[in-house]
């Protein structure tokens, strides 16, 4: 039995960029399976265009490119960056505890309140738009589509973990994407990507989690998911934050 | 060289999250590293000369995941990811000969990554022919690399 064909050739010759030869000569080597990867990766292209539209990745990718830029202007000119930190937090309402409210249920929109601490490590999330960002407040409305970035601000060297989950009950970690075992330093970070909300219905909902020491990430997706709206049942040494946004079908 | 980044990614996209999902195997790192792959290839488009855009996207999308998965701390739990993580641990012998950046060798005229080349033939499984091709090179040229690649693994392995 031959060895399978590296996902490089079959990549190419998908891609008709093979000469004429090299594709005939694959064809002859290849075996069922590889006839079947070669139609799971069709497969896996138009599922990607679907859930990634190509304005999305194309902004996303023009944004990374100028924020580059951006974070190398921002070391010459400290004194603007700290202005510009400055506007976002003005952005953000005086931090003061709220109430949350009743769980969703499958016929409602989703509540907006949760509930915060003076003091505590925020979760703030952005909406990326052509004429710059826009703070969303906790149970702000967004669309499929709208490109959202995420960032954090720590009151002290901590460990976190931010992840979200949808209306229909998946979850997404965001934070951290890699195994990560030292502490993130205090203060306000950016996550390094952007992403765009799909067109799952209803809401959703953005939670950090942070701690002075490691956080088992799978403790805090089982707890966003039984949370519904309300506070994550998490051990109390843990803080956690949470902003929702509505979703508004197009 | 103007690149409509939406019609790059029409056509590649799929390709490069797959080679950054085989590499990384993590979705959600898998399509991130696929927009830093996009990024490069417009940070440098004035050096893109290549007529075979997915033998350089594929190995642009290589290079991103290799130079991630050197800065993880995550240790590799199989075999070939095992393989794939002393090969991003490895410096390339080829670009410190040279006094290059390792970023620079992906583009135009200059050396590719030596540890691209080394993904592309002892993890990838392409023949040494097939490698040379993938990269712009000689195959002599290729095993050269690799000879010298080699040497550097095994002096990670003994370490």
């Amino acid at each position: 039995m031959s060895a399978p064909i590296p996902d490089f050739l079959l990549e190419r010759l998908r891609l008709d960029e093979l000469d004429p030869v090299a594709a005939a000569r694959l064809r002859d080597r290849m075996s069922p399976a590889d006839e079947a990867r070669l139609e799971a990766m069709r497969t896996d292209d138009a599922r990607l265009l679907d859930d990634l539209p190509p304005r999305v990745v194309a902004a996303e990718v023009d944004r990374r490119r100028q924020g580059r830029a951006r974070s190398m202007s921002w070391l010459l000119v400290p004194a603007l960056a700290m202005a510009a930190a400055a506007a976002l937090f003005a952005l953000r309402p005086a931090p003061e505890t709220t109430v949350a409210q009743a769980p969703i249920q499958a016929s409602q929109e989703a509540p907006t309140e949760i509930t915060r601490a003076k003091g505590d490590d925020r979760l703030l999330v952005f909406r990326r738009a052509a004429d710059g960002e826009e703070l969303l407040e906790d149970g702000a409305p967004a669309r499929p589509g709208d490109l959202l970035q995420l960032a954090l601000v720590l009151t002290a060297d901590r460990h976190a973990v931010i992840m979200s989950v949808d209306g229909r009950g998946a979850v997404t970690t965001h934070f951290p994407t890699a195994a990560r075992p030292d502490p993130i330093e205090a203060g306000r970070h950016a996550l390094d990507h952007a992403f765009a909300l799909d067109d799952a219905p209803r809401y959703e909902r953005f939670v950090l989690v942070t701690a002075a020491a490691p956080i088992d990430a799978a403790q805090v997706r089982d707890a966003l998911i039984a949370a519904g709206d309300g506070p994550l049942e998490l051990p109390e040494r843990w803080q956690q934050d949470s902003v929702l946004v509505r979703k508004e079908q197009p | 060289m103007a690149i409509d980044v939406e019609q790059l990614y029409r056509r590649y996209g799929g390709m490069v999250r797959r080679r950054c999902r085989s590499m990384l195997g993590d979705e959600t790192e898998a399509v991130d590293a696929m927009h830093d792959t996009f990024v490069e290839i417009l940070r440098r488009r004035q050096r893109l000369t290549d007529d075979a855009p997915s033998s350089l996207l594929y190995r642009t999308a290589t290079w991103v995941c290799l130079n991630r998965m050197r800065s993880r701390r995550r240790k590799p739990e199989h075999r070939d990811a095992l393989l794939l993580e002393r090969i991003a641990a490895a410096d390339d012998p080829e670009a410190r000969s040279l006094a290059r950046g390792a970023l620079r060798t992906l583009f135009g005229s200059e050396p590719v990554d030596s540890r691209v080349i080394a993904t592309l033939h002892l993890h990838d499984g392409l023949t040494l022919a097939e490698t040379a091709e993938a990269v712009g090179m000689s195959v002599s040229g290729v095993r050269k690399r690799l000879r010298r690649m080699r040497s550097t693994l095994g002096e990670l392995e003994a370490a």
